[in-house]
């Protein structure tokens, strides 16, 4: 009977370590993840800091040729503000795509300006608005991987009772649409 | 002694069921969904940085551009490769060179070092993208002007190669600061250390729980107790055996000292770059 007992207990504790390494695994899984998506958001961020950044220069530049333009300047100035202010995904999604409307109207504008597109300084900042704004929809498409992976991860049994433990909630989207709601895309 | 025993019965059987969860959850990764993509080309195998796969720059220049390439990596380390391809599915030219770099792995890994010319035959586009670590050296504008003054003119007159030899001396030339450096670079080995910790772990709580079993009572006093010391103190002389599990491994994109081009090591890019149409 003593012999039983050993057994038994040698079992139990193979099963505690194999159940805690299992545990551990998921814990840190569910950090990896969240760790992606802070780096992909910060991604976005940066992206985000080299347009605004960009912004000025480039108005500068087409004001030299199309300073009656008020109201473009104007639009761009107020996006450019909300921007800087803003602190939530959602707030910052909601900036970029007012940003992106007027940016666009700037866009059409400088149509009507040839001599403004045969500006050397012009066509270089042009290659740098056009290659940050490629490189902030490939970071936003990265963050919204990486909060899927996320969200999906840590609500799937067993992973959501060891998210429920460590109290993760899931993240939210970067959503482009205009005026669209903010709301995680995956659903209870 | 027969209550004792059932009260164990059910302790395993909760147990089993909570092993099983934890073996079990893996499976849940599995469960991410893909994006529906339009099909990228193969990796050249063996490797190569020049892939004419539109077959548009004729029989002898791929291997003149090949060579060009190959010396500029041997050089700087700078994974730069031309890549042609009859059409890109309907997929924006943006997208398709992202998706490209990431599936090639353009550049080393951590460095980050690579970068795409990308030329699609059908959509007559051309897009450069630059792998993370390049962009402070070449930035949009300058490859903006590599389109405009070295590629478009000569894909225009109907000389695509030349084209693409006098882009690739531009961006040569801009990265001279990199000579010297060479390919190769280091890796962690991050899985190791994970499982090292977890074994040592195992073996911290196996031998916490034999011992406290062993204080409390009469039940399992008696036999074995010398074997018992054993298995704690082998693992405690274990790791001393085995010492530099968390060190890096050495490089391994180095390539071989003789022939072509060693391969391409998992770089990645974020979109930056330039593109035209001719």
């Amino acid at each position: 009977m003593k012999k039983t007992g050993l057994v038994v207990l040698i079992v139990l504790l193979a099963l505690v370590v194999l159940l805690a390494s299992g545990f551990v695994r998921i814990s840190n899984s569910i950090v990896r993840a969240e760790e992606d998506v802070n780096v992909q958001w910060s991604e976005v961020q940066n992206q985000l800091q080299r347009r605004y950044d960009l912004i000025p220069n480039l108005v500068e530049t087409v004001k030299g040729y199309a300073a009656h333009e008020e109201e473009v300047f104007t639009a761009i100035a107020e996006a450019r503000a909300k921007l800087g202010g803003a602190k939530t995904v959602g707030e910052t999604a909601q900036a970029v795509n007012q940003m992106e409307g007027a940016l666009s109207r700037l866009l059409v504008v400088i149509e009507n300006y040839p001599q403004l597109k045969a500006d050397a300084h012009f066509s270089e900042l042009m290659y740098e608005l056009s290659g940050t704004e490629n490189r902030i929809a490939v970071a936003r498409m990265r963050y919204n991987e990486a909060v899927q992976s996320y969200n999906v991860y840590i609500r799937v049994f067993p992973n959501s009772i060891i998210a429920g433990m460590k109290g993760v909630v899931p993240k939210q989207m970067f959503e482009a649409a205009e005026g669209a709601e903010i709301a995680p895309e995956v659903k209870f | 002694m027969n209550s004792v025993n059932h009260v164990n019965r059910r302790r395993l059987l909760i147990w089993l069921l909570a092993v099983a969860v934890a073996l079990l959850a893996p499976m849940a990764q599995l469960a991410y969904p893909a994006r529906a993509k339009t099909a990228l080309p193969q990796k050249p195998d063996p490797p190569r940085l020049m892939s004419d796969m539109a077959g548009m720059l004729g029989p002898s220049a791929p291997g003149e551009i090949e060579d060009q390439l190959v010396s500029f990596w041997r050089d700087t380390g700078v994974q730069f490769a031309v890549v042609t391809v009859p059409d890109m599915g309907g997929d924006a030219i943006d997208n398709y060179s992202v998706r490209l770099f990431e599936a090639w792995g353009i550049g080393e890994a951590g460095k980050d070092n690579g970068l795409l010319l990308l030329i699609a035959a059908e959509e007559r586009e051309m897009k450069f993208e630059t792998g993370y670590g390049l962009e402070g050296e070449l930035p949009d504008s300058f490859l903006g002007r590599v389109i405009d003054k070295a590629l478009v003119p000569e894909f225009k007159a109907g000389d695509p190669a030349s084209g693409i030899k006098a882009a690739v001396t531009m961006v040569s030339d801009r990265l001279q600061g990199r000579a010297g450096e060479g390919p190769g670079g280091e890796e962690s080995s991050e899985g190791l250390a994970e499982g090292l910790a977890m074994f040592v772990f195992a073996v911290i709580v196996v031998s916490i729980l034999l011992f406290a079993k062993r204080f409390r009572g009469p039940g399992g006093r008696g036999s074995g107790g010398g074997g018992r010391t054993g298995t704690w103190r082998t693992p405690t002389s274990w790791p001393k055996s085995t010492g530099g599990w968390g060190g890096s491994s050495g490089s391994r994109s180095g390539g071989s000292s003789s022939g072509g081009f060693g391969g391409f090591g998992g770089g990645r890019s974020g979109g930056g770059g330039a593109k035209g149409g001719w």
